[in-house]
């Protein structure tokens, strides 16, 4: 048997609900990569990871 | 009731079949190739006394020289200061972005290291391209330094993932003894690296990496990969699987699973993501890419209880997936 159109179309049609604000939480310090990860490693970074860092010999402070 | 095991699908990198070979150590002036989410990176020493090295994790992401995606030229120099009036991006922490032109200027700098910047990096638009100075005061040369080293090599990879490639979600991803892609999601605490932990001694599976995975699209379906970029359980393969769930991470007192769809599941996974904030094309694909992903992987909230029965509890909801 065949279903017109538009019954059809009322069947699957999804019961309406009020849009609602969801807040989702964002770290952006870790979002955006912006400071220490590993502390295995071993270029500056690994340096900057530890409180109390040795300054680079050389520059000027 | 289980289903029959399927077909594991793991796909891992098979060096003897590629006649690849692990380089344990470059020496001044030579290469490393990075893949990474099949992604290649080509870092080249331009100079002598540059020794390269890089650190465990990332030492199982190198392979044999090919064509690479990016290639990288690292030499000492001054990094130099940026005009103030071409910043892009203050990340909070140790690098800025600025724009010189259409090329993208990363400086890294840490008052533990001075007020200078002891890097900087600048790349082509596409990041195909591009040249890493460092300040040869701040780096103990004789023991060899990485010119990418954390967080220049995944603003590299977030820049070429940008691009229509694909995306880097905070996140642990499992490869189970099926083969199926499993991706726990969540930020710092959420339980990556309990879940991680908790997988650890199941037979037969991969824990693809308990901090940092990349989602891509291949052949028409979402495949995980394995990064380097490690959480606490240090746990980091160059594996890929395909994506089969997605589970947002909450701590619960029993294991329970909640499906979400469209834009709360793509939102949270937004969350979770590495976008490029600083770039408007970028983010619109990073936007697209995700809204594509949950449109078709199931995506679910997980509470879950810290014991081994969390992981019977997916592995019987993935059998049926």
């Amino acid at each position: 048997m065949n279903t017109a159109p538009g019954r059809e179309r009322s069947h699957t049609r999804r019961s309406y609900s009020k849009p609602a604000m969801k807040r989702v939480h964002l770290k952006p310090e870790e979002a955006v990569l912006g400071g220490c990860k590993i502390t295995s490693s071993f270029g500056p970074t690994a340096v900057n990871c530890k409180p109390g860092g040795l300054n680079c010999s050389g520059q000027q402070s | 009731m289980r289903a029959e095991p399927i077909r594991p699908r793991v796909k891992a990198v098979d060096k003897r079949k590629t006649g690849e070979a692990v380089l344990p150590h470059a020496r001044p002036g030579s290469a490393l190739h990075l893949r990474i989410s099949d992604i290649m990176i080509a870092v080249t020493a331009s100079e002598a006394g540059l020794v390269l090295r890089v650190d465990e994790a990332t030492e199982k992401f190198l392979v044999a020289p090919s064509d690479p995606d990016a290639a990288v030229a690292a030499g000492w120099g001054d990094p130099g200061e940026a005009r103030p009036g071409d910043l892009a991006f203050n990340s909070g922490g140790i690098w800025k972005l600025y724009r010189d032109d259409t090329r993208h200027r990363f400086v890294f700098s840490s008052m533990s290291l001075g007020p200078l910047p002891y890097k900087g990096a600048t790349f082509e638009p596409d990041f195909s391209s591009g040249e890493v100075t460092l300040r040869r005061a701040c780096f103990q040369s004789a023991q060899g330094l990485w010119p990418l080293e954390y967080p220049l090599d995944e603003l590299l990879l977030q820049g070429l993932l940008a691009r229509g490639r694909g995306a880097e979600i905070h996140a642990c991803g499992i490869a189970d003894a099926s083969g199926r892609g499993l991706l726990f999601v969540g930020q710092s605490g959420a339980g990556k690296t309990t879940m991680a932990r908790l997988w650890e001694g199941v037979p037969g599976i991969t824990v693809l990496s308990d901090d940092r995975v990349i989602l891509r699209r291949v052949g028409g379906s979402f495949v995980m990969f394995g990064t380097p970029w490690h959480g606490e359980a240090a746990l980091a393969e160059p594996a890929s699987a395909p994506l089969t769930g997605v589970f947002f991470l909450e701590h619960g007192a029993a294991n329970v699973l909640l499906p979400l769809r469209g834009a709360a599941a793509a939102t949270r996974l937004f969350a979770c993501g590495f976008p490029p904030f600083f770039d408007r094309a970028g983010l619109d694909f990073t936007l697209k890419f995700l809204g594509e992903l949950v449109a078709e992987v199931p995506c679910h909230e997980l509470r879950f209880a810290p014991d081994g029965q969390a992981v019977e509890f997916v592995e019987t909801w993935a059998a049926g997936a």
